[in-house]
C-alpha cells in the first residue's frame, strides 16, 4: 500500500501532466521481468549442454552446413544486424517469401517461424539446412562432412536422419543463449515496480506516453503480451499476403500443415521428451478458417534493430507500422473475428511517442 | 501471480455445491462445477476439471472471448474420468481479458449450455 | 490420430489443385465477394479459373461495388449467381442502412440486371427496422429474391415481421451456437443458413455431434461458404471446398448433398427477371 502511494507520487513527480492508476501499472509490470528464467527444452537433449552449444554456434557459422560450402546460417542471420539481414524478404539460393526473424530469446516458445510450421528449435533450424532455397544440405552430406565433432558430443548416429537432427538440436542449443539485455524499459518497469522515483525519472517522457498508448488505448498488449512482447500466437493485422503474381502465403494455414506433416514435430521420433508433454500444443492445435493469412505475433525484443518490419517487409519503420495500425482498414479483417483493433487515428505526435517507446525495448 | 482468475460476480455469490470441487456453474437447476489446473495464465496449456451433479453428462466444451469474437486456437478433448467427472485437455488462453467457458450439457432427452464468466489476468 | 487424419487431408489437398468438376461431389459455394480490390488483383478469368478448379457447380457471389458480380457474371453465367450487395464500396458495410442512396441503388440495379438475392448486408437489432432496410425487404418480395442476412437473431427476427414469407439466407448461421440456429430454424419455415467461416460445425473431417443433431433435423436449410472477405482469401476457395468435402463425407449421402448442393440450388433458383 505504501509503496504504491510512493509509486504514484513518484510518478506524479516525474510526469506532473498525469498519474498512474492501478490497472495501468498492472498491465506494464506483466511486460517484465527480464531477462527469463533460462530453462533447458526437454525435447532437445543437447539443450543447456556446454559441449553441444559450443559446436552449435561453430556450425551456426560454419559453410560445410551448405551443399555448395559457400554460406553459413550467418549468411542470412548476421550477426551485426541482431541476427536478421535487414533486407525485406531472405536472400538464399534463390528469394524467400518472407523476412528473415532476428534471432533472440528463443527459448520456450511454442512455435518458430512466421507460420509456426515448427513446434521446436531444433526442427525449425534444421528446416533451413535442407530447404533447397537455403543452404540445400542434407544428412548424408553433413554426416561426411561432420561425422568427428558430432560424435564428440552426441556418440554415433544410428542414421543419417538422427545426424541432420542432432546438428540442428546443437544449433538450437546455441541459439538458445542469444538473449536479448535489459533494457530501459526494463529498468523502468522494475523501477515501478519497487516504485524508485528516480529510477522511473530516467525514462523519456515520449516513451513513457508512448507505453500508456500501448498498453492503454491501443490495445497492443492483448497480442504483444508478456515479458517477450507476443502472447506467441497468430493473427493477421491486416498486412497483404500475395506472394507473386498468382498466389498467396497461407501463413498459419500452411504452417499447421507443414506442422502435422513434418516426421521432425514433436509427435514424431526425434522428441527426447518421453513423457511427451512438449506435444501438447501439437496434439491439440486447431486448423482454422482464420488461419489463412495469419502471421506469428512478433516478439517486439529488440524491434528498433530489426527493420524492415512484418513477416513480408513491406513496413520500412516504426513509424510506418505505428501509421498502419492507426489508419488500420478493417475490411482486411474478419468482422466476427477480430475486435481488438481499430483505426486509433493517432496525431504524430502520438506516433512518434509510440515509436519512443518501441525503441526502448 | 497465483490468482489468475478472477469470477464474475454473479457465480462467486452462489455458493459451492455438493456434487464436486471447483467453481460452480449452474442454470435451470442443471449444475456443475469446474477446476482449472494449473492455474490459468495467458499461454499456459490447462486441464479443466469438471464435475456434473445428478447424473449431467459433458458432452461439449468451449472457451471464448466474447469481447473479441474469437474463441480458442486449440482444440480442447473430454474424457470422462469416473461418474459426473471429466478432464478437458488442451486449453490455452491466448490473450489476457475476459473469457467465456461453455459446457454442453445433457441431462435425459435435454441438452442445455451453461455458460461461464472468468477473466485471465496474465 | 485425429492428426493423421487431418495431415492425409491437407496431404490431399497439396495433389489435387487442377481437378476436374466431374471427379468430385457437387459442391456450391454460397458465400463468395469478389470487390474492386479483388477484381484489381484477380482479372474475371482468373477469378473464374479458382472456382472451377475448386470444382464448384455454382457460386453466390456479392461484391462491394455490384460491378465486380456483373463481371464474373459476364464471364461465367452457368457458374455465378448474382446477389446484389447494397454496398458500392467496401468500408460502408456499418453505415449503408443509414443511407438513403443505398436503397436507391439497389432499386436501379434490380432494374437492371439478374439477381437470385439481396446481400450479403450486416445488420443489427433494431437497425433491421430503418427505412433503408425496409426498402430492401420489400424490393426483395417484389422481385422474389432472397435475403443474404449478416447480423444477428433480434434483426433476422426483425425482417421476417416485416414480411413473414420473406426468403432470408442467415449469414454464418448468424455465429450463434447450434441450439439458437435450431430455434430460429423452427420459427422461420423460410430460413436457410450459410456455415461459412465457422469452425464449430466440423473438424478433421468430422461433423459435431450436436451440428449433426441440427442438421439432420433440418436437413434442407444448410449449405457452405468460404466468404471471400479479402482478396486473398481467393485463393482459400479450393482449401474450403476440400474442407468441407471432408466433413460432408460424414454424413448421410442425403444430407451431404443437400448441404453440399441441393439447398443452395433451390435459393438460386428464386431467381427473377427483370
Ligand atoms: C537464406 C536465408 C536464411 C538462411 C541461410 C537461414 N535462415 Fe533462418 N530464417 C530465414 C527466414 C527468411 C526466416 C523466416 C522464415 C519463415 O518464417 O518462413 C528464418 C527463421 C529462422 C528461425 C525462426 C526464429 C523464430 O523466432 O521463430 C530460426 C530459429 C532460424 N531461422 C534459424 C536458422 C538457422 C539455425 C540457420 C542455419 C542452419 C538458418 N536459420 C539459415 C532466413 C534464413
Ligand atoms: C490482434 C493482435 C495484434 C495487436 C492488437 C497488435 N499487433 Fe502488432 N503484430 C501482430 C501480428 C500478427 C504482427 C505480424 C503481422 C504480419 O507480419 O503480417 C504484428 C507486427 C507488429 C510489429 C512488427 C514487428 C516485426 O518484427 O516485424 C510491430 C512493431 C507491432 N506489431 C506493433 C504493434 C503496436 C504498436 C500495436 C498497437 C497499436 C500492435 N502491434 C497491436 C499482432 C497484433
Ligand atoms: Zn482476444
Amino acid at each position: 500500500m505504501k509503496v504504491l502511494a510512493l509509486a504514484l507520487l513518484a510518478l506524479f513527480v516525474a510526469h506532473p501532466a498525469r498519474a498512474i492508476d492501478a490497472a495501468e501499472r498492472e498491465a506494464i509490470l506483466l511486460h517484465g521481468p527480464w531477462p527469463p528464467e533460462a530453462t533447458p527444452d526437454p525435447s532437445n537433449r543437447a539443450s543447456g549442454d556446454p559441449a553441444a552449444i559450443a559446436l552449435g554456434q561453430r556450425l551456426f557459422f560454419d559453410v560445410r552446413l551448405s551443399r555448395d560450402l559457400d554460406r553459413a546460417c550467418a549468411s542470412c542471420h548476421l550477426p551485426a544486424q541482431a541476427y536478421a539481414d535487414g533486407r525485406p524478404r531472405g536472400e538464399g539460393l534463390r528469394p524467400l517469401d518472407r523476412n528473415t526473424i532476428a534471432l533472440a530469446n528463443l527459448g520456450g516458445r511454442r512455435w518458430y517461424g512466421w507460420d509456426g510450421r515448427s513446434d521446436s528449435l531444433w526442427a525449425q533450424s534444421l528446416h533451413p539446412i535442407v530447404d533447397e532455397r537455403e543452404l540445400a544440405a542434407s544428412g548424408t552430406l553433413l554426416r561426411d562432412r561432420l561425422e568427428r565433432e558430432h560424435d564428440a558430443v552426441f556418440g554415433p548416429a544410428d542414421d543419417d536422419e538422427i545426424f541432420l537432427v542432432d546438428i540442428a538440436k546443437a544449433l538450437a542449443a546455441w541459439q538458445e543463449t542469444l538473449v536479448t539485455p535489459r533494457s530501459a524499459f526494463d529498468d523502468y518497469r522494475d523501477a515501478l515496480e519497487a516504485g524508485d522515483a528516480a529510477g522511473m525519472a530516467a525514462y523519456p517522457v515520449a516513451a513513457r506516453r508512448g507505453l500508456s498508448l500501448f498498453v492503454g488505448r491501443g490495445q497492443c498488449a492483448t497480442c504483444h503480451f508478456g515479458p517477450s512482447f507476443s502472447n506467441g500466437e497468430f493473427d493477421s493485422v491486416g498486412i497483404n499476403y500475395f506472394l507473386g503474381p498468382d498466389g498467396v502465403d497461407r501463413g498459419r494455414h500452411g504452417g499447421i500443415a507443414a506442422l502435422l506433416a513434418s516426421p521432425f514435430n514433436l509427435l514424431g521420433r526425434h522428441n527426447d521428451d518421453s513423457a511427451r508433454t512438449t506435444a501438447a500444443p501439437t496434439t491439440h492445435v486447431a486448423l482454422l478458417h482464420r488461419n489463412w493469412g495469419e502471421f506469428r505475433v512478433p516478439s517486439l525484443r529488440g524491434v528498433k534493430a530489426t527493420a524492415p518490419y512484418m513477416h513480408d517487409g513491406s513496413l520500412a519503420t516504426l513509424a510506418e507500422v505505428a501509421r498502419h495500425y492507426s489508419e488500420i482498414d478493417l475490411d482486411r479483417l474478419h468482422q466476427d473475428g477480430q475486435l481488438t483493433l481499430q483505426p486509433l487515428h493517432l496525431t504524430e505526435a502520438e506516433i512518434a511517442d509510440l515509436v519512443a517507446f518501441l525503441e526502448t525495448l | 501471480m497465483k490468482l489468475a482468475l478472477a469470477l464474475a460476480a454473479g457465480l462467486a455469490a452462489t455458493p459451492a455445491l455438493a456434487c464436486g470441487p471447483g467453481i460452480p456453474v449452474s442454470a435451470d437447476g442443471l449444475q456443475l462445477a469446474y477446476r482449472i489446473e494449473p492455474a490459468a495464465a495467458v499461454g499456459r496449456m490447462v486441464a479443466v476439471e469438471v464435475a456434473t451433479c445428478d447424473g449431467l453428462a459433458l458432452e461439449g466444451f468451449d472457451a471464448r472471448m466474447p469481447i473479441h469474437g474469437h474463441g480458442l486456437n486449440y482444440r480442447p478433448r473430454i474424457a470422462a474420468t469416473g461418474p459426473g467427472a471429466y478432464r478437458i485437455e488442451g486449453v490455452l488462453f491466448h490473450m489476457p481479458g475476459p473469457w467465456q467457458f461453455v459446457f454442453d450439457v445433457r441431462a435425459g432427452e435435454t441438452t442445455r449450455r451453461l455458460t461461464a464468466d472468468l477473466t485471465i489476468r496474465r | 490420430m485425429r492428426h493423421a487424419t487431418l495431415a492425409i487431408i491437407l496431404f490431399a489437398a497439396g495433389l489435387s489443385g487442377g481437378q476436374a468438376l466431374a471427379d468430385q461431389p457437387r459442391f456450391i459455394d454460397a458465400h463468395v465477394h469478389y470487390s474492386h480490390d479483388a477484381w484489381d488483383r484477380l482479372p474475371p478469368e482468373a477469378a473464374i479459373r479458382i472456382l472451377r478448379d475448386a470444382g464448384l457447380a455454382q457460386v453466390f457471389v456479392s461484391s462491394s461495388s455490384d460491378e465486380g458480380t456483373q463481371r464474373l457474371y459476364q464471364a461465367a453465367p452457368d457458374l455465378i449467381v448474382p446477389v446484389l450487395r447494397p454496398y458500392r464500396n467496401r468500408g460502408e458495410l456499418s453505415t449503408w442502412f443509414r443511407d438513403p442512396t443505398a436503397a436507391e441503388h439497389v432499386e436501379a440495379r434490380l432494374k437492371q440486371y439478374r439477381y437470385a438475392g439481396i446481400g450479403e448486408f450486416h445488420i443489427y437489432g433494431a437497425d433491421a427496422d430503418g427505412p433503408v432496410m425496409r426498402r430492401l425487404v420489400q424490393l426483395a418480395k417484389e422481385y422474389k429474391l432472397f435475403l443474404h442476412a449478416h447480423g444477428d437473431a433480434e434483426a433476422v427476427r426483425r425482417l421476417f415481421a416485416q414480411d413473414p414469407e420473406a426468403r432470408i439466407l442467415w449469414a454464418h448461421a448468424g455465429f450463434v451456437p447450434p441450439a439458437e440456429v435450431r430455434a430460429m430454424l423452427a420459427a422461420y419455415p423460410t430460413l436457410w443458413a450459410d456455415l461459412a467461416f465457422r469452425n464449430d460445425h466440423a473438424a478433421d473431417g468430422r461433423v459435431d455431434p450436436a451440428w449433426r443433431a441440427l442438421f439432420e433435423a433440418y436437413p434442407d436449410r444448410f449449405m457452405a461458404g468460404t466468404d471471400t472477405f479479402t482478396p486473398e482469401r481467393w485463393y482459400y476457395i479450393g482449401e474450403h471446398a476440400r474442407w468441407t468435402r471432408a466433413w460432408l463425407a460424414d454424413l448421410p449421402g442425403p444430407l451431404a448433398e443437400n448441404i453440399a448442393w441441393r439447398n443452395a440450388a433451390t435459393l438460386a433458383r428464386w431467381q427473377a427477371t427483370p
